[in-house]
Parts: C-alpha cells; structure tokens; sequence
C-alpha cells in the first residue's frame, strides 16, 4: 500500500540528506587532504556492514531480527555517521577488497606458525585464523570485528536505541549488553592477533611479513603498522585508495625495497593498477626519500586523527 | 627492531581504578619506578596507565603491543589487560627493546671469563643459605648453611660493604661489581631473585668470583676518591630518574597514545623527549668522565678476544645502522685477536666509535670493523665513509667537550676523550687517521 504523498515526501527527504550526509564524511575521511568522492558501490557497502553490526548485536541483546531494529533510528539520529564508525566500515570495505585481491585464501604464514616452537605465535595464529574464519566471513559476528571503544559505543548506543522504541527498559537487555561486552577478547580479533604475530617474530622473519600474498593482508598490514607507529585502519585505507600513490609512498616510508614494494603492489593492486601508476612507480619509487615519505605520512595520520576525534565522546 | 626470546613466565601487575599499581613482579615494580614512580602510587608508565584506565571504563580484556620508554631505551611490550574484581590485572607477554637512542653496554651480568668458576650461593625467601656451589673452599664453612645472607655476606665483606647488598633483601637484580674483601682481596659479585613456576619469589643466587685482575688501589684513594664522587654517585642517580620521567611522559604526548593533539605539538613533545635523552646521556658521559679522571682510576685485565667484542657492538648497533641504511662490516669469526683489557670498557669505547661512525656517516655508507695484532699489541679499527677528520684535528678531537663545530646532533663532546682515557687506562691507545677513500678511521690498541 502506498504511503500518502506528503509522508513519501519527507521520507525520501530524510533519506536523501542522510545519504548526502553520508557521502560528505566518507569523502573527507578518506584522506583528508585528498578531493575524493566515494563510488556507489563503496558507500553501499558501508551501510551494508554497519547496518549488518547493527543486525548482530541487536541479536545478541535477544531481538533476532531480519531487518535492524534500531538500525533506522540510529541513522536518523546520525550516530551511524560518526566520522570513527564510518572510518572503521571503510576500512572492513577496504580489507574486504584487499582479501578478495589476495585471493580469499587463509594466511599460509599463519598456518605454518601453528608449529611455532614459541606458544605465543603458535596461539596468536590459531586466534587469527579463528577470527579470519568466525569473524570476517561466518554471519552473526561481524561485531567481533569491532575494536574494543566502539563495539562499547555501539552497544549501549544500541540499547539506548531499544529502550527509546519499546519505551520501557529491559533489565535482560542490559544484562545481555555485559555479557556480550564481558566476553569479548581483543587478542582474538584479525588485527591484535596479527600484531602479537609481528611483535613476537620481530625482525626474524621480516621477508614472510612483507610478503602480502603469503602473510595474508592482517600481517602484511599488521607488520607495516608496526614499523610505520600507524593504525592498522589507516594501512587498509591507504592501500585501497583508489590512487595507488599513497601506497607507494607508505612502502617507501617504510623503508621496502623497489622490488619488494613491486611486489606488494602487484598482490594488493594489480587488478586497479592503471598504466600511469604503472610507469610512474617504476621511474620514481627509488627516487622517494623515506624521510620525506614518512613525514607525509605523519601529516596524514594527524589529520584522520584530528578529524576521527571531532564527534567522538 | 631487536628480538628477544619471549618471557618464560608472564610479568604480571594490579592496578586499582584511580591507576595505582597495588602489586607487581620486579620487572615491572622497576620500570615503574625507573620511569618516576613510587611503590603503590600511580602507574608511572603513561601507556601502561592508559591501557589499565581503558580497561577499567570498558570492562574488557584489551590485548596490545604497548610503547614505553625506559630511560636512554624505548620498550616494545606486548601486554594483555583484563578486569580483575574492581582492579586490572596487566599481563606481560613479551619485553622487548627497540630503536636504542643512547646504547650503553649491559654486559655486566654476563660472565665472560669461562675459566674461572663463579660461587654460586643460593638462598631461599627468608635469604637462609640453602646450596653452595662452585670453588667454595675458601668462602663458605659448613656452619654458613641456614645462615642468614646478612651473616655470611659481613663476615665475608665487613659491615660496611653491607649496603652494596641491600638489592638482595629486596630481591632484586645486583650488577656485577666489585667489591673489596675484609682482606683486601677483590672480589666480582652479581646476583638475581629466583622465582617458582608461578612467578613468586622463591629465594635469591648471589655470584662471586675472585678478582684477581683489579689494579691495585689503596684503601685510602678508594675512600678520597668515593668522597669525591659527587656526580656519579650522588648526583647522576637524582638526576635520571626526573629525566626518566620527563622521557616517558613526552614519547606518551608524542606518540598520541592518550588522543591526537596538534602536529607542532606532538613535534615538541618529541624534542622534549630526544632532549631529555640527551641530557640522560649527558648524565652517562659525566658519570664515565668522573670516574676516568679519578685518582687511581683502574680497569680490570681481562682476556678478551676483540673479534668478539667487536661482533657485539655491531650487534648492539645493528638497528641504528639499519635505520640509515647502513652496512656494519666486521671481522669473521675465525680471526682470533686476543688482547688484556677490561671487557666492557672495550664495548663502551668500541659502541662510542660506531655510534659516531653511525651519527657522523651519509646514509647508504659502510663502517667497518677491522681487528689485528702488532708488535704485541692488538687493534681494533673502525672506519667510516664519512667527511673524515683534518690532520690539524687529529689531537683536538680528543679534548673534553670538543665538537669541532658541530651542534644539534646529539653528542656531547666527551665520548672519544673518555674512550682514550679509557683506551690508556687500558695500557692502550686511542687514535684517529684517514680511512683508505675517505673519511675516518679510529684505531684503538691494547695490550696482548
């Protein structure tokens, strides 16, 4: 049955300033110095999982559900837009991406560290291959993908949200919030197990890091995070972004050889890499000065995090 | 970045909400306290602290490679935080060093001269002897068993050798040192708590050797030169733990840890911290200058092999190189150049000579370390492909708190003026001459 006209009006009206909205934070966070647009498909996509996060957790709480509960509420409310979680959907948009280029194959770093003589690697790759499978590609986790600071948020906000629509408070509700928090272990998520991986190689096995096609894109990133003192978001951004530059200058910050940096961009680009990208690479990677590469690189990552703080509680 | 191997047994700690550290293994009671804090007061490793805060607001267990400082070093430690009654219970998995600014020698606790068997007395946690072991002869009677540490160690030592000691009662980790003997012998002593598998304490080994190797010193310069001893003794001690502080409370700000804040400011922050380790290595070089310039000031006479000495400065270095790009060339370890000297006041000249050849180098270059021996003496070379030193430099050089112009980079001036004190302490030398294309080469010689 078709709404009266006047109630079509203000919804598409509504709709249309939330996706305006939308598409304005997602542009200036790519890279904040950057004039970018998203496409289509990327801002799709980051509704899609923060909506899917929604889903999950809304299920956890014990209101199972095929479409969110709260999801409509907290985008009118403009919490699904605060600049952290749109730059965490983005970055879940780009590692999917960036899986999908490798392959989709597992870590086979990471399954030969399962015989690591050292515990602490053998455990730390059990956990990511558990989170690679169980998080990133079963239903009804993706909010384990979350960090720590915003499955919190995104919890209590969401509770809030069943409160604010049932009109009522919900003591299991809120008990299933603190189990649902209580339980959660940021060792075992992709990112923290792949950097306790790198923290406790160390240099030792600095080529299998560096080598993306066989360390998978959690260590590969999780290795230059290490060395570069950035985000693990910011590197799954930085890769994906739709100019290959920021890429090549983030290798030669962080100190990769022509051909190792050839290499990586081959396993993470090679399907986008444009034949200007190509030819430029080839003539002036050797050219770049790391130093100048990672004082660029510092300016990037101090303006996303001055803009990730703005909003933030 | 340096591997290490990872920790047998997690280093664990309790913080309560408003951030104290209620309890903690040594390890971490020390870097607390290293870093300005005091027992039971705030956590004084600002990163450590932020975790636990997290921690307390989130009710979560956070899992994180966590940066601090540690004096002249920064510390890679990878740490697991979980909620604990009202408390946090902080677990360290993992202690590593990265990126040494200023590297100093920590060879004291590795005992190098394999010919001579330390003693090696254990005590258990009420510190009553329990096993002795090793050429105990001449040190401890049958009636010292059940003795107390205190007992044995002033019969040994005198009363007033006892407060060298006191790291024992505290179960803590004693340098090893020497100390004089009631019969003015001189003897190496070192030691460290023991734990059960739990990580409790479960008693203290203390080592001791004969130093026979001491150059003689009267009693009466040990006592004028330890009146004398203002800085290094009294003054150096007050001074690090301040600059400790400053250090770690300024990588925190520049490494954004609590929240981003202005690019400029994190700059400053990070000037704060790189000027405060050059003030704690400044502290350093004025401790070795006090020392050197001591009346009576002796070195042992070790056996040391200086291809080996050289290895492990170079591996010390190895980073800092790797940082510039640069190659650190040295001898194969089938030369065998043998020489007497004090062995880690080799490594403290030797670190001196690469860290410059490092600092004063282009980036990409190679510094190589050559060893040998001639005419009785033995050598060590490193040579550099920097813009090397005039002829007219060549004795300026050495002089305290020469420069020769340059500035901002770090160094104080006193480096290689104590390494050649220290070199002709050694019964040596230390020189400098142009390397074969260029730049500098700095020869020490010693004694074979």
């Amino acid at each position: 049955m078709l709404a009266p006209k006047n109630d079509l009006l203000s919804i598409a009206s509504v709709h249309a300033r939330d996706v305006d909205a939308l598409c304005q934070d997602v542009a200036s966070i790519i890279l904040p110095s950057a004039v970018h647009t998203p496409s289509e498909a990327t801002i799709s996509a980051v509704s899609v999982k923060l909506l899917q996060i929604v889903r999950d957790i809304e299920a956890k709480l014990k209101f199972a559900s095929p479409e969110s509960i709260t999801g409509p509420l907290l985008v009118q409310s403009g919490f699904l837009r605060e600049p952290d979680i749109v730059d965490f959907a983005l970055a879940r948009v780009a590692e999917d991406n960036l899986i999908a280029r490798l392959g989709g194959g597992i870590s086979q770093l990471a399954v030969e560290l399962l015989d690591h003589p050292d515990i602490s690697v053998a455990e730390a790759a059990q956990a990511l291959l558990a989170a690679d499978s169980l998080h990133l590609r079963s239903q009804g986790r993706s909010f384990l993908t979350l960090p720590p600071e915003l499955l919190y948020k995104m919890c209590w906000r969401i509770v809030a949200a069943l409160e604010r629509l049932s009109e009522s408070r919900s003591d299991e509700v809120i008990h299933n919030a603190r189990a649902l928090i209580a339980s959660y272990d940021e060792a075992r998520t992709a990112p923290a197990s792949a950097r306790k991986i790198v923290h406790f190689l160390g240099d030792t096995h600095r080529a299998s890091l560096s080598n993306a096609h066989h360390a998978g894109i959690h260590i590969f990133v999780a290795h230059l995070s290490a060395g570069l003192k950035i985000g693990h978001d910011h590197i799954l951004r930085l890769i994906d972004f739709e100019s290959a530059f920021p890429m090549m200058v983030m290798l030669s910050a962080a100190g990769l050889s022509k051909d190792a940096a050839l290499q990586a961009m081959i396993d993470l680009r090679a399907q986008i890499l444009s034949p200007r990208e190509a030819a430029l690479f080839a003539d002036e990677y050797v050219h770049l000065i790391p130093e100048m590469a990672r004082a660029q690189l510092s300016n990037w990552t101090t303006a996303r995090l001055s803009f990730l703080s703005v909003g933030q509680t | 970045m340096n591997w290490s191997a990872p920790l047998a047994f997690a280093i664990t700690g309790e913080v309560s909400p408003n951030g104290n550290l209620l309890r903690a293994d040594d390890a971490l009671q020390q870097l607390h306290i290293r870093a300005g804090g005091e027992p039971g007061g705030v956590l004084a490793c600002p990163a450590l602290l932020n975790l636990s805060q997290m921690v307390t607001r989130l009710r979560m267990r956070l899992a994180r490679a966590v940066r601090v400082a540690d004096g002249p070093d920064n510390l890679e430690l990878w740490v697991e935080a979980e909620p604990f009654e009202n408390d946090v219970k902080l677990s360290i998995l993992s202690w590593r060093t990265i990126g040494n600014v200023v590297v100093k020698a920590k060879s004291d606790d590795v005992w190098t001269d394999q010919g001579q068997e330390p003693v090696r007395l254990g005590f258990d946690r009420a510190l009553r002897l329990i096993d002795a072991r090793g050429p105990v002869e001449d040190i401890i009677k049958n009636t010292d068993f059940g003795s107390s540490a205190t007992n044995i160690l002033g019969r040994l030592f005198g009363a007033d050798a006892l407060p060298a000691f006191q790291n024992v009662e505290k179960f803590l980790p004693i340098s090893r040192h020497n100390v004089r003997t009631r019969t003015d012998g001189n003897m190496l002593v070192w030691g460290q708590p023991e734990r059960y598998a739990q990580g409790e304490i479960s008693g203290y080994t203390l080592f001791l050797a004969q130093n026979g190797n001491v150059q003689s010193a009267s009693i009466a310069q040990t006592n004028r030169s330890s009146a004398g001893a203002l800085f290094g003794k009294q003054l150096a001690p007050v001074l690090r733990q301040p600059l400790n502080r400053i250090i770690a409370n300024a990588e925190t700000i520049g490494s954004e840890l609590l929240g981003p804040i202005r690019e400029n400011y994190a700059s400053y922050a990070r000037d704060i911290a790189n000027a405060a380790r050059h003030l704690s290595g400044l502290v350093d070089d004025l401790s070795d200058l006090e020392a050197v310039e001591r009346p009576g000031f002796s070195t042992a006479k070790d056996e040391i092999e200086l291809g080996d000495v050289a290895r492990r400065a170079a591996g010390l270095l190895a980073l800092k190189a790797a940082d510039h790009r640069m190659t650190l060339s040295v001898p194969d370890d089938k030369i065998n150049v043998p020489a007497i000297a004090e062995f880690r006041r080799v490594l403290q000249v030797m670190l001196n000579l690469i860290t410059n050849a490092i600092r004063y180098s282009p980036d990409g270059t190679e510094v190589q370390v050559e060893v040998g021996a001639e005419d009785g003496f033995a050598h060590i070379s490193v040579s550099d492909q920097g813009a090397g030193v005039g002829l007219e430099d060549y004795e300026r050089i050495f002089t305290k708190f020469e420069r020769l112009g340059r500035t901002g980079d770090g160094g104080s001036g006193l480096g290689l003026y104590i390494s050649r004190r220290l070199a002709r302490a050694m019964g040596g030398d230390l020189t400098v001459a142009a390397a074969k294309g260029g730049g500098a080469k700095f020869t020490l010689r010693l004694p074979q």
